[in-house]
């Protein structure tokens, strides 16, 4: 196996998040423990119905938003003292990641939270996968690039009568 | 086929199904959904995946179950409810749970919102673990009364069949029990039979293969008469007394199970499962025998008398919800009177 | 009597059935979403009008077929098809990166086919035993196992645990949403008629890997070919020979919890994973592509399915979700599982065996056969092939439930899980997290209930005092690597 781990295209993602990340982090975390407590707290007890109260609801998702806050206080204080009160650290990622991503998440939110469901399924799985194909590829330059824009649109046609084909006709799936 | 599925998905976004315009007997050109709100695998799921098989060979399409389990059984019974009223989507379950969401606030629909087909009744059984020295229901009773707060039942959750013929048991003799509650009524069957609890209420054909092995003494059924087991291979029939022996005047309705569509679907699918009902499900060997072998009532009746023999057991339920301060809404005020 | 099994099971067009259900399990495993309880549900109702045993041989071999098939995607794509892959993802994943797709899935292949053939031997010889030894596992006792589930999943989180921690009780937070047992109150619902009914599994873990994985992929830089070489396609023998000790290890743990109501395939996956990584000489290997991580995995879940299907003969009780379904099956056929069983029709459970292992050899083939047309998915470039993966997801999410709010909540999860991991919060503790909350759950509060508040039985029943010495000793294990930590933490400083 050592043979292989030169070359592991890990080293970049495994590496660990900044002081100052983990430190916001723990502060979000830490909010959200706090809720999950508040709201536990405020449950009703059905003392009443059970004779002892020790079936009320909030009991276990109060241990467990417990549990979350004195982690995340944990976590706050590692990152303190590695630093994350310092200034900011390096910025990880240049402006092209940034864009890809928005993009991504933007065309992903579009399709499955908003399309889906109000327009037949084959019809916007079809233009998602035209859309994401056509745009990303967009960057490769211009040569051959209607030949790329009408390949996405056959992929795009592709998979979504396939996905029709398969998951209604095989499955016998209903879809959105 | 690619043609026909433009057509249908095309269909589909414009929202005029063509069942509507449709002359005469219903032909669905889709499958037709069958919505089981509970997980696979139950009894619910096993009645509706006989149903379906039994009716999509008459009907001409596939009958599709879904399993879409969650909050009493409430979110499926809403989907059904809110589908399109194209005759396409059918719900499953125990007609009790559709008459008693409004009471339990957990959906806006009663019982006369459907039209109903019922295929089995099943009946309630009190189960003893053999270790428990329990031998039959009086000693249960006695027991339960003395010191029921130390006497764990176990029961398929709140509101479930079995929790509601112990809350019956309850309104008839007081009494207390420490209310176990688990994931369904095999779990909870396997507790009794392990002896986590000493007693154990559920559905009987939950209990049925486990009462027949001896591994469960059966106390008492939640029926009018004596329920009979039949034989099966090697193990006899056994008889259950009815609870009424020693509690006379219980009400003991039965409790239906079968599909519904919501009111407002074309006249024209209710008439052709009525049609289908009076001669397929009517003669169905399948149901018959599935009956038979797992202690439910073979009952395939349909429409009005559907609603006026579930209606009992809705008036029963419906009142112990309140009484045990689980209503959201008094069952008067929705024109449920008590038993 | 086992060779009676075979004769009767084999004949009129048995073999036939056997290819295209099993072809069909690995499908409906690979997708996304798609679980081997639904294969299972809908081959139920397709197979109504076969002869039973015809049906029966189906099935078993769709519920086979799934739970290997899940692994396909975990391995190629970092998406587990089923929840009972996830574990797979961890060094499956890893390995595929470093352009050993063919040799993960060679590992994967023969350590399926081994657990399931372990656990099938286990079913034929100790079939009664084992179903009543499983009647001892009640609610205190599966607390515990819940217990020891969240101790151990500090130790899958590969390197950082106190992260790891930290998402496994954010997983077991999302467990709690939801209509509770006790009085179907509605946790952290809001009013809303969607969440009382609580955030599915499937969704989120779709979501999390699934939608993540899509962000992250592409994210990075312009393309790059993820492995352009194609590796041996052939299982290693000395890949088997090597990990003896972990396969049978795998075979057993995943065999016995198989057979416990209420634990399966899933949890089946993360013991195996955890247990290796405890015993394994080569620690530091897991999260990174070891492939005795992965072969402990693919053991563990392939030998639940005979493990599950048990108690399903002996009690009629059913030891995972798709064996619940498989149950129910019998019931519909006529065929009455239970205590009677060993009386009535003792022939059946041996009709079973021959059953499994039918399926298991046709999985075998499948494997052999298929690992080269999957690899050509690892030539596709990532432009094309992400947002196809992001429809399967979509599909996926809805079809179990046929909801769109399931689709909301795989967004919401798939966008949330983005953020965790780019935060360096690994993904398998949430996952363990949600699957072991409800058990944790619900067994916690049903014990205190049938103890009348009383919290001593949680520790005197024998079962219960072995498995919390069990936990506690997990728990004090994994201080070394708190201390680790800190060791780190002063070299950072």
């Amino acid at each position: 196996m050592s043979e292989v781990e030169a070359e592991s295209p890990f080293d970049g993602e495994k590496a660990p998040a900044s002081p100052r990340a983990d430190l916001v982090t723990a502060a979000v975390l830490l909010a959200f423990g706090l809720g999950i407590v508040a709201h536990s707290f405020q449950m009703p007890r059905f003392v009443e119905q059970s004779g002892t109260g020790l079936t009320a609801p909030g009991i276990v998702p109060g241990f467990h938003g417990t549990m979350i806050a004195l982690l995340a206080i944990l976590l706050g204080l590692r990152a303190a003292r590695r630093g994350g009160w310092a200034a900011r650290g390096p910025v990880a990622q240049g402006s092209g990641d940034g864009r890809r991503l928005a993009l991504a998440t933007g065309l992903g939110v579009l399709y499955a939270g908003v399309i889906v469901g109000r327009v037949p399924f084959w019809l916007a799985s079809a233009l998602f996968v035209f859309a994401f194909t056509a745009a990303f590829e967009w960057d490769q330059g211009p040569e051959r690039r209607i030949r790329r824009l009408a390949e996405a649109a056959l992929i795009g046609l592709g998979t979504g009568i396939a996905v029709m084909l398969v998951f209604e006709d095989l499955f016998l799936l209903r879809l959105p | 086929m690619l043609r026909r599925h433009l057509l249908a998905a095309t269909a589909a976004g414009l929202a005029v199904p063509a069942t509507l315009r449709a002359q005469g007997a219903w032909r669905p050109e889709r499958p037709v959904t069958l919505i089981v709100p509970w997980a696979a695998g139950g009894s619910t799921d096993q009645m509706a995946r006989i149903v379906a098989a039994e009716i999509e060979g008459p009907l001409g399409q596939r009958v599709v179950v879904v399993n879409q389990p969650g909050a009493s059984g409430s979110i499926g019974t809403r989907n059904a409810l809110e589908a399109a009223k194209d005759g396409l989507t059918w719900a499953a379950g125990a007609a009790v749970d559709v008459g008693c969401y409004k009471v339990l606030g957990l959906l806006d629909t009663q019982l006369a919102d459907w039209h109903l087909f019922f295929a089995v009744a099943n009946v309630n059984v009190l189960v003893a673990n053999p270790q428990s020295g329990f031998r039959d229901f009086g000693q249960a009773l006695d027991a339960l009364k003395t010191r029921g707060q130390g006497i764990g039942v176990a029961t398929a959750g709140v509101s479930s069949a079995g929790h509601n013929m112990m809350e019956a048991l309850r309104a008839a003799s007081p009494f207390q029990y420490r209310h176990a509650t688990y994931d369904g009524g095999n779990p909870a069957m396997i507790a009794t039979v392990s002896g986590e609890t000493p007693l154990g209420a559920m559905l009987l054909v939950e209990a049925a293969e486990m009462i027949r092995a001896r591994r469960l003494v059966p106390l008492a059924a939640q029926a009018e008469n004596p329920v009979t087991l039949a034989a099966q291979g090697n193990a006899p029939a056994i008889e259950i007394p009815s609870v009424r022996r020693w509690l006379p005047d219980i009400p003991a309705p039965l409790n239906y199970f079968g599909i519904w569509a919501p009111k407002g679907v074309p006249q024209n699918v209710v008439q052709t499962m009525t049609g289908l009902w009076e001669s397929t499900i009517r003669n169905s060997q399948r149901l018959k025998d599935y009956a038979n072998s797992r202690a439910a009532l073979f009952t395939p009746v349909h429409g009005q008398q559907a609603h006026d023999e579930a209606w009992k057991m809705v008036r029963q339920t419906a009142w112990l919800y309140f009484d045990g301060g689980k209503a959201r809404v008094s069952p008067d005020t929705l024109g449920i009177a008590r038993l | 009597m086992l060779a009676g099994g075979f004769g009767h099971v084999l004949g009129g067009g048995a073999v036939w059935h056997a290819l295209w259900a099993t072809l069909i399990g690995i499908i409906i495993g690979a997708l996304p979403g798609l679980t081997a309880t639904m294969g299972v549900a809908l081959l139920t109702t397709l197979t109504f009008g076969m002869g039973a045993d015809k049906a029966m041989l189906v099935l078993v071999c769709v519920y086979v077929g799934a739970i290997y098939g899940g692994s396909r995607s975990a391995i190629l794509l970092n998406i587990p098809g089923t929840p009972a892959s996830a574990a797979s993802t961890l060094d499956g994943y890893p390995l595929a990166r470093q352009g050993l797709a063919g040799r993960a899935m060679g590992i994967s292949t023969s350590g399926s086919w081994l657990g399931t053939l372990f656990g099938t031997a286990m079913l034929a010889l100790f079939a009664p035993s084992f179903g009543e030894f499983a009647l001892q596992f009640g609610s205190y006792e599966m607390f515990w196992v819940a217990m020891f589930g969240i101790v151990i999943a500090g130790s899958l989180s590969g390197g950082d645990a106190l992260k790891g921690y930290i998402a496994g009780f954010i997983g077991l937070f999302v467990a709690t949403v939801g209509q509770e047992t006790n009085h179907a109150y509605a946790r952290f619902a809001f009013g809303n008629a969607d969440l009382a009914g609580g955030l599915g599994l499937l969704p989120v873990l779709v979501g999390v890997f699934g939608v993540a994985e899509v962000l992250s992929s592409m994210r990075g830089p312009a393309v790059k070919a993820v492995s352009s070489k194609i590796d041996s396609v052939i299982p290693r023998i000395r890949d088997v020979t090597q990990y003896w000790k972990t396969i049978l290890r795998s075979g057993a743990l995943g065999t016995f919890i198989g057979a416990m109501p209420g634990l399966g395939e899933d949890i089946a996956a993360w013991t195996s994973y955890a247990a290796a990584k405890r015993a394994s000489a080569e620690r530091e290997k897991f999260g990174k592509g070891s492939i005795e991580g992965l072969m402990a995995a693919e053991t563990g879940e392939s030998a639940c399915v005979p493990g599950a299907i048990i108690p399903v003969l002996t009690l009629a009780v059913p030891g995972s979700a798709p064996a619940a379904v498989l149950m129910a099956a019998m019931m519909i056929h006529g065929l009455n599982p239970g205590p009677m069983l060993a009386i009535s029709a003792p022939e059946f459970i041996y009709q079973i065996v021959a059953m499994l292992v039918i399926a298991d050899m046709v999985k075998m083939f499948y494997g052999l056969v298929l690992v080269r047309p999957l690899l050509w998915i690892l030539l596709i470039p990532r432009e094309r092939l992400m947002p196809v993966v992001f429809v399967l997801c979509t599909v996926g999410a809805f079809a179990i439930t046929s909801r769109l709010f399931d689709i909301w909540v795989m967004l919401g999860a798939g966008l949330v899980g983005f953020i965790l991991r780019e935060l360096r919060f690994p993904m398998a503790p949430l996952i363990l997290g949600i699957v072991l909350g409800e058990l944790l759950d619900k067994n916690l509060l049903r014990g205190l209930v049938l103890s009348g508040g009383d919290v001593t039985p949680f520790f005197t029943r024998p079962i219960s005092m072995g498995l919390c010495a069990l936990t506690l000793a997990a728990a004090l294990w994994s201080v070394p690597g708190v201390s680790g930590l800190f060791r780190r933490r002063r070299a950072d400083a």
